[in-house]
């Protein structure tokens, strides 16, 4: 009897379901998602699937004009939205990416905290697009601006946005993503300009503002310790999950990768192992009740894991000259017997802390020593001018930097609301 | 069923997207937020199959990865009370049901969510296969256990149910 009981309310239940026109839209977002992450055995077909399935679905409902109108555009313009997801500063495309496919990602967002996650998302996408472009060696004075300006605007979005939270446990959680972020792909474009400046300008400018960001965390955090421990004792242990579930998940594909080289490998595991220490940290905090402290040292565990993981899908996604030094690594190994192993592995150690900084003002420091480099390469006959020169350069370059900040701040404002009243639109 | 191509992946979601989300929001009673986390689920199972994970029963991972999502958001937020909870599910589940169902179904509701609240462990499994109208191996493959437990685990379910609503 109770089971027929159970069983009605389970009918009663299948009322509530998603409205056609609230389906299409999740499902226009996921196809979306799916051909921005195609996976490897996946080929995608750039049109629309089940379009007749679709129709027939939607035959007998009142939104059958609505979704028409947007079957049709998916169907239509399916093909030309996935070519421009892949598409970078400069490429006729682009402009769709931009314009298109992240608005409608933007409008499927619809909790404060999925929208602060979008934008720092973009923020990503914005520091792969230059990623992209340096390897493909297309970073000149023009684009290279464009990619600047437009990392700086994003960047300052999504940190105002984070900062608009009431709950600074939320807002703190944002900040210390985008800070991975930044830290993550400033290390990737450092390793990416081995050779040449290329993109050196940009790595500053996003250590700035991975600085600035740096430093409201740390603000942050001290707000956090100013409130009663009570207050962040469920949050400590959710992030004290989270944190776990990341490294463990990073771990994963570090331990059983095959495109990474050793040096890289070896810097991601050091990490991971950093990030777990600090996760120990956090969990003898919660041991002596000490929640909010707890909640930070967690955070940063997570931030750490986030930072790696970032790297680990930059050495994934783009084929950068680790690919190559993965194989002569391997072949070196393959030769070397376990004593060269220990000799290797402290050789190792060297290249990585030279080639991955982590501090962010060794950061800095590499970043300005190869905008230095190039700049003293190409004014070499006059070496004491081109220091002067160099110097004033940067001067200049940083005091141009800050008047479009300020500029930015102001257009950045305004693409906000323009942002909201288009989901508002949508 | 395997998920290997983008096809078989949007008709997968065409097939499970309203059950997902019932899932979702039978248990957090948010609309929008229900429909956040069903469309993160969708994303996460295809983050999967794009990493090349071999995926033998997608609709399992699917709900696994849907519970796992609302275990993190209730966790963050602190439990309604089980008032508050009727409240919302009367007013928005059972509106279009002649009044007799209503009342049934909201009295039953009521014990479901105390035995939800008081053992999880048992409430689960016996929610996933009533309400969900999944099989006993799929709710093996969610829960991580072994079919045989969960056969158990719903049968004493309802024996504890009973016992509930008689009183």
């Amino acid at each position: 009897m109770i089971i027929r009981k159970i069983r009605k309310i389970a009918k009663l239940q299948q009322a509530e379901k998603l409205s056609v026109a609230e389906k299409l839209a999740m499902r226009s977002a996921l196809l979306d998602f799916v051909r921005t992450t195609p996976g490897v055995r996946n080929q995608p077909t750039g049109r629309l699937i089940s379009l007749r399935g679709l129709i027939n679905n939607l035959r007998e409902t009142k939104f059958m004009p609505i979704a028409l109108i947007i079957a049709l555009f998916i169907a239509v313009s399916g093909g030309t939205s996935l070519a421009a997801e892949n598409s970078v500063p400069g490429d006729l495309l682009y402009p769709v990416k931009i314009s298109v496919n992240e608005k409608i990602r933007s409008a499927v967002n619809f909790s404060d905290e999925s929208k602060v996650e979008w934008e720092i998302d973009k923020v990503a996408r914005r520091l792969e697009e230059a990623e992209k472009l340096k390897v493909k060696n297309r970073l000149d004075v023009t684009i290279s601006e464009t990619v600047k300006n437009d990392i700086s605007i994003q960047t300052k979005t999504a940190s105002q946005l984070a900062e608009k939270f009431q709950d600074s446990e939320k807002s703190f959680s944002a900040n210390s993503r985008l800070e991975a972020v930044l830290r993550g792909h400033a290390q990737i474009l450092l390793a990416l300009s081995e050779k040449d400046d290329g993109a050196a300008e940009i790595i500053l400018d996003v250590l700035d503002d991975t600085k600035a960001i740096s430093e409201s965390r740390v603000e942050a955090e001290g707000e956090i310790s100013a409130k009663a421990e009570a207050d962040f004792e469920i949050a400590a242990k959710n992030k004290m999950k989270a944190a776990e579930n990341k490294i463990a998940e990073v771990k994963k594909i570090v331990d059983k990768n095959s495109f990474l080289s050793e040096p890289v490998a070896a810097r991601l595991s050091a990490q991971l192992n950093s990030a777990l220490s600090v996760y120990n940290e956090g969990k003898a905090e919660l041991d002596l009740k000490q929640y909010n402290q707890a909640f930070i040292t967690f955070q940063e565990a997570l931030r750490l894991a986030q930072e790696a993981q970032i790297i680990v899908h930059g050495a994934k996604q783009l084929d950068i000259d680790w690919q190559g030094k993965i194989n002569a690594s391997k072949n070196d190994s393959n030769r070397k017997n376990d004593q060269n192993d220990d000799a290797k592995k402290s050789q190792d150690k060297a290249v990585i802390e030279e080639k991955f900084p982590v501090h962010i003002d060794a950061l800095i420091d590499a970043a300005n020593r190869i905008n230095t480099r190039t700049k003293t390469e190409i004014k070499a006959p006059d070496a004491d001018d081109s220091d002067r020169g160099d110097a004033e350069d940067k001067d200049t370059d940083r005091e141009r930097s800050r008047s479009e900040a300020e500029t930015n701040a102001e257009v950045e404002s305004d693409l906000i609301d323009i942002e909201v009243e288009n989901e508002l639109t949508l | 069923m395997h998920l290997t191509t983008e096809k078989q992946f949007v008709d997968f979601y065409d097939k499970h997207a309203d059950a997902i989300f019932r899932f979702c929001y039978f248990r957090i009673y948010e609309r929008e937020l229900a429909k956040e986390l069903s469309q993160e689920s969708f994303c996460r199972l295809w983050g999967m199959v794009a990493e090349g994970q071999d995926i033998t029963y997608p609709k399992a991972v699917l709900y696994r990865i849907a519970r796992n999502l609302v275990i993190d958001y209730v966790r963050r937020k602190k439990e309604a009370s089980l008032e508050e909870i009727q409240e919302v599910s009367g007013d928005s589940v059972f509106k279009d049901s002649k009044s007799e169902h209503i009342d049934d179904a909201i009295d039953v509701s009521a014990v479901l969510q105390k035995l939800r609240e008081k053992n999880e462990e048992l409430s689960e499994p016996l929610e996933l296969k009533y309400l969900q109208g999944l099989q006993v191996k799929e709710i093996a493959k969610i829960l991580n256990l072994s079919p045989n437990v969960v056969s158990v685990r719903i049968h004493r379910a309802i024996k504890i149910l009973k016992g509930m609503y008689d009183n």
